[in-house]
């Protein structure tokens, strides 16, 4: 316990990761104002008593926005996250397996994606399916398997080598035992924190797809979006380009911040692993 | 008289001679034209060709119409339609043939003089079906083009026609050379005050003076550019850095406020004939049932539309015409915003917890855009809830105006004067009523003035009545300029980007 | 060595071909007509079919790709459907914003991130280092785009120094021109900057604790010295390596920016066509991006190995 809390980044990271999921399940029950709701008649407040963070070109309440857009970008980076690590542990380990040419051949197709960044394969696949929250989900999941692939195969392969797993066969444990029993607890800690590392970037990459317009649609609210908009009337209220933006690197921030602390305090002696 | 009321007096008519004089020379100054110079246009759309008749786009004739390219007739800054390659005309009493004299000496830009053949082959080019003009339809009322002589053409037509001295003003008649169609496209040779120098594609489109235009006196520019800056914003930083001098028409209204500010600038309110209009699908329930198109019309409050969309520029409409039109009645007070009516008149209809739908919205128009958003939040009061979906314009051109698949859209309507759409069953409102289609041919026939002028009243209203589509707003003309344009036009009666009476103040 | 060489090559080549499919195949599934978008509402069945036979879209899949790969390869890379003319032309007009966009990113970049990541390393765990650690955290969780709104809404809106976007011509104004590359350049860069400074201290860090820097400290020469002459340059040479594999990151990020600035390059022409289904222009641009970061990727790659001999000998883990 005490090392967790010694372990600052660990503490302020999931502090501000705690704010964010805070922020997100209180604005699914209550917001100061319906975060759709257009009123026309007060257009660009400036942050006051009655609208905290001012009001945006629709009249719409800022900051009920941007706790409503902690919800979408929460649930972008969920899912982005659990498609990468289903279909990438399961890649990995059939890979870790099998080796041989299905593992070269695993690990090739891996690499052909591996270089290229998130956002880029993201706007393309968004291009061609369409613009939305789901199929950005999409986007951004499918070029996290080879990622979680990658981490998955290579730490099993160390595993598969060890002493307790070879001293586990010569007994005649089968493989699929071992697997359940010792590969997989053994994995879990590297995957948790590259998955809080994906996971920051995944808020990233949707905040960049939604500002590009193939994100989240209007009217729901997505910090990317609001910036897009806010650009537009920057002349007019500067405040709608500075909360959205805050909000995401506060966001990002803190999930960094976790991962690093996830990583010094699961394993000291782990290798990092290039994202 | 004593001294001191003679004294008062002749202040009083030395005061009124000053300021007679300086009236006088002010008027003198300000409109004595300059001539030269070169002036910098912002479009925010290239055009994909210089052709303005084998392409609907409106771009193309923002670029080339009066400046390249010249028709028999024009219409002019007022909406009048008026003479320009033809000199004056002459009808006959049936209203069937008309009868254009050109003026002598037209040239086309190669040196090739333009004569009544060229007319003639222009017209028939339009109506060949192998150049797939796409506003064929507005001349197909024309029978027969025959030359006179080399300088006087005779049109006649099937039928009378009202629409068709409008039509033959319209940028896809204009006259072209034999010579050189084929390459019209990216080698524009008309008859204009202007000719193409250089096209720069994907940055801009640079026009010279015509020194042997037929008309002495115009233009007054030497040189005319169109830089084509897509973004809003851009535009805004290109004028207060003085790379541009005009925004064309299509200033964002979000900005007007802070630049008229700025006493370098200034930006003119003027209308256009682009008709904003939310289109329902009336071959898709529950889009085919009255009571729900009157319930959707009186939850919208157009007034809160254009105030959210279009920072409160712009005219409310109440039927599909626009204001700048001579036969517009404003029927915009008829069906006033009234929720607390819609809801019960949903509930008739067999929608008391109201419906879903989704509203397709094109994604080159922010005012499009942000109208959608404005009406989906008005409708979600009255328990309409409705999904924004923004989609590229080739994807609306293909499923919205194509195949109509759509519940509801949002979309404004440039051509001038075109409310006979309402009478196509195939438009991808799908809207069919025999009872407007009566009443279109009658007006189109009726050779009384003021008998058509009452027949196009009842039309407009019967497209109103019927709540054919919800009829939102003319969208506003907002050319932005420095101060010293002169004589830029401030209403768009036509479609067109008119510099050939341009001239820049010293 | 060789062998090594040449199976990375071999790679190289593999790679090239299945991305040039993926990007082909992967076209040609959106939705919507060019012919159709090109020529309008009122479009006849026959002229529609004329312009698709004209663009070659009636063919096979296999033979389009095969005409396609054949025309990149001898530098044509196919006509714009929305402008007429040469991709290749409107590719090179393009880079004339990006590629010096690029450039200036880099160079923002590298001197704000190499002097703070020595720096960092050499104040380790004080203040110094906190501070660098900060400034790294912070400009990783900082979105690009942000960045770029945020320098704007100050530059440009408040101090009225800059423009709010937009390009002047290198031809009308060299100076003008690269003064719009400035604000863009700077979020980019700064934004790198922090991955960098990490990775320059954490590498100045382990070069430091080397034996080398040990004996030469023992030798007795000025700490100075040490740092400099030998830490420094030997830990350059990773950081000049991730800096290579950084390059998808930064065409990413050229993107995004350009789109934020309004900046006519090579990102902004393959995003305004992906909208207006401008396929041979999304596919050209496209392949070309694809191209350097699997090049820029290789390189790195047989650099690694040409100093490293233990990864020439297997390939072993991630």
């Amino acid at each position: 316990m005490r090392r967790v809390l010694q372990n600052r980044n660990l503490m302020i990271g999931g502090l501000m990761a705690l704010l964010i999921f805070a922020t997100a399940a209180v604005s699914y029950f209550y917001t100061p104002y319906d975060p759709n709701r257009m009123n026309l008649k007060e257009r660009f407040l400036s942050p006051s008593a009655a609208h905290w963070l001012g009001t945006d070109q629709y009249g719409r309440d800022i900051l009920s926005r941007v706790m409503k857009g902690a919800i979408n970008s929460l649930i972008v980076g969920w899912v982005a996250v659990g498609i990468g690590l289903s279909f990438g542990v399961f890649l990995g380990s059939l890979a870790a397996y099998w080796r041989g040419w299905r593992d070269e051949g695993i690990m090739r197709l891996a690499d052909v994606f591996y270089g290229f960044p998130a956002v880029l394969s993201a706007i393309l696949i968004t291009s061609i399916l369409g613009p939305g929250m789901v199929n950005s989900m999409l986007a951004i999941g499918i070029f996290y398997i080879p990622i979680f692939a990658r981490l998955t195969r290579g730490t099993s392969l160390s595993i598969w080598k060890r002493d307790y797993v070879t001293s586990a066969r010569a007994v005649g444990q089968t493989n699929r035992s071992i697997i359940w029993s010792t590969i997989l607890p053994n994995i879990l800690s590297p995957l948790i924190v590259q998955a809080t590392v994906q996971f920051a970037i995944a808020i990233l990459a949707e905040a960049a797809l939604s500002y590009l317009g193939l994100g989240t649609q209007p009217p729901h609210a997505s910090w990317g979006r609001m910036l897009n908009e806010a650009q537009t009337f920057m002349e007019i209220s500067p405040w709608l380009a500075i909360f959205p933006g805050l909000a995401i690197a506060v966001a990002v921030l803190g999930f960094n911040l976790l991962g690093d602390g996830l990583r010094d305090f699961l394993d000291p002696r782990f290798v990092r692993q290039k994202t | 008289m004593n001294r001191r009321t003679s004294i008062w007096f002749g202040t009083m008519l030395i005061t009124l001679a000053l300021s007679l004089c300086g009236l006088w020379t002010g008027e003198a100054l300000a409109q004595n034209p300059v001539y030269g110079e070169t002036l910098t246009v912002t479009l925010s759309a290239e055009p994909p060709g210089l052709d303005p008749t084998t392409s609907p786009a409106a771009t193309i004739k923002r670029v080339v119409h009066y400046n390249l390219f010249e028709g028999l007739l024009k219409v002019d800054r007022t909406g009048k339609v008026v003479p320009m390659l033809a000199k004056s005309y002459t009808a006959s009493k049936d209203g069937k043939e008309y009868t254009f004299a050109l003026h002598p000496g037209i040239k086309f830009h190669d040196g090739k003089p333009c004569t009544a053949e060229d007319v003639k082959f222009s017209l028939e080019r339009i109506l060949d079906p192998k150049t797939a003009a796409p506003y064929r339809m507005y001349y197909e009322g024309i029978e027969t083009v025959q030359v006179v002589d080399p300088l006087n053409v005779k049109i006649t037509l099937k039928k009378y026609d009202s629409m068709f001295l409008f039509n033959i003003a319209r940028g896809d008649a204009v006259i072209v050379p034999r010579q050189a169609v084929d390459k019209l496209k990216s080698q524009p040779i008309g008859t204009g005050p202007f000719k193409l120098a250089e096209w720069k594609r994907g940055d801009s489109i640079v026009l010279v003076k015509n020194t042997d235009y037929y008309l002495k006196g115009i233009p007054y520019l030497d040189k005319v550019i169109f830089k084509f800056i897509p973004d809003p914003s851009s535009q805004l930083a290109a004028l207060k850095a003085g790379d541009v001098d005009v925004i064309a028409y299509d200033m964002a209204p979000e900005n007007v406020a802070a630049l008229e500010k700025d006493a370098r600038f200034k930006v003119l309110k003027g209308h256009t004939t682009t008709d904003v209009i939310m289109a329902m699908n009336h071959s898709k329930k529950p889009f085919n049932d009255p009571k729900v198109r009157q319930a959707i019309t009186l939850a919208i409050d157009r007034k809160a539309v254009i105030q959210g969309a279009m920072s409160g520029f712009g005219t409310p409409i109440g039927s599909h015409m626009d204001p700048t039109n001579p036969y517009y009645v404003d029927l915009s007070g008829l069906y006033p915003y009234n929720p607390e009516k819609a809801k019960p008149l949903l509930a008739e209809a067999g929608y008391p917890k109201g419906f879903e739908a989704i509203l397709k919205l094109p994604e080159p128009y922010a005012y499009a855009r942000r109208s959608g958003e404005v009406i989906a939040d008005q409708l979600s009061k009255v328990g309409i809830k409705l999904t924004l979906e923004v989609i590229q314009m080739g994807q609306w051109v293909d499923r919205v105006f194509k195949n109509a698949d759509y519940d509801l859209t949002v979309m404004g309507h440039a051509e001038p004067f075109d409310i006979e759409i309402y009478g196509k069953p195939n438009y991808y409102f799908r809207y069919s009523n025999p009872k407007f289609q009566e009443m279109l041919k009658k007006a189109e026939e009726e050779i009384n003035e003021q008998t058509r002028k009452k027949i196009y009243a009842d039309i407009q209203k019967l497209i109103a009545d019927d709540f054919v589509n919800v009829y939102l707003f003319v969208n506003p003309a907002l050319p932005a300029m420095k101060k010293e344009v002169q004589n830029w036009w401030k209403d768009y009666p036509t479609i067109a980007v008119d510099a050939t009476e341009v001239w820049l103040q010293k | 060595m060789l062998a090594f060489l040449c199976k990375r090559i071999f790679i190289l080549i593999a790679t090239l071909f299945l991305v040039s499919g993926v990007i082909f195949l992967v076209l040609r599934v959106i939705p919507g007509d060019p012919a159709q978008i090109i020529l309008g509402i009122q479009a006849t069945p026959e002229t529609l079919q004329t312009l698709r036979h004209k663009l070659g879209l009636d063919l096979p899949l296999i033979v389009q790709y095969g005409n396609w790969l054949g025309g990149i390869l001898r530098g044509d890379f196919g006509q714009s459907i929305q402008y007429d003319v040469p991709i290749a032309s409107l590719i090179l007009s393009r880079m004339q914003v990006t590629l010096p966009l690029a450039v200036l990113s880099i160079f923002f970049a590298v001197i704000f991130s190499i002097p703070l990541g020595v720096y960092a390393a050499t104040r380790r765990n004080q203040v110094g280092d906190y501070g660098v650690m900060l400034f790294s955290q912070v400009g990783l969780a900082i979105p690009q785009f942000w960045a770029g709104i945020l320098l704007i809404l100050f530059f440009a809106v408040h101090l009225q120094w800059f423009a709010a976007g937009g390009f002047k011509s290198w031809g009308e104004s060299p100076l003008l021109a690269l003064k719009s590359l400035l604000l863009p350049a700077l979020s980019l860069g700064l934004i790198r900057a922090a991955v960098l400074a990490r990775l320059t201290r954490s590498c100045m860090l382990e070069t430091l604790g080397e034996d080398y820097i040990r004996t030469a400290r023992a030798k007795g020469l000025a700490e100075r010295v040490v740092v400099y002459k030998h830490g420094f340059r030997n830990a350059l040479i990773p950081v000049i390596t991730i800096l290579g594999l950084q390059m998808g990151e930064l065409l990413a990020g050229a993107i995004i920016i350009e789109n934020v600035f309004h900046l006519p390059g090579l990102g902004r022409l393959v995003f305004l066509a992906i909208g207006q289904r401008d396929l041979p222009v999304v596919q050209g641009v496209g392949l070309l991006i694809a191209f350097i970061i699997v090049v820029v990727n290789f390189l790195v790659d047989i650099s690694y190995g040409a100093v490293d001999p233990r990864i020439r000998a297997g390939e072993e883990g991630a």
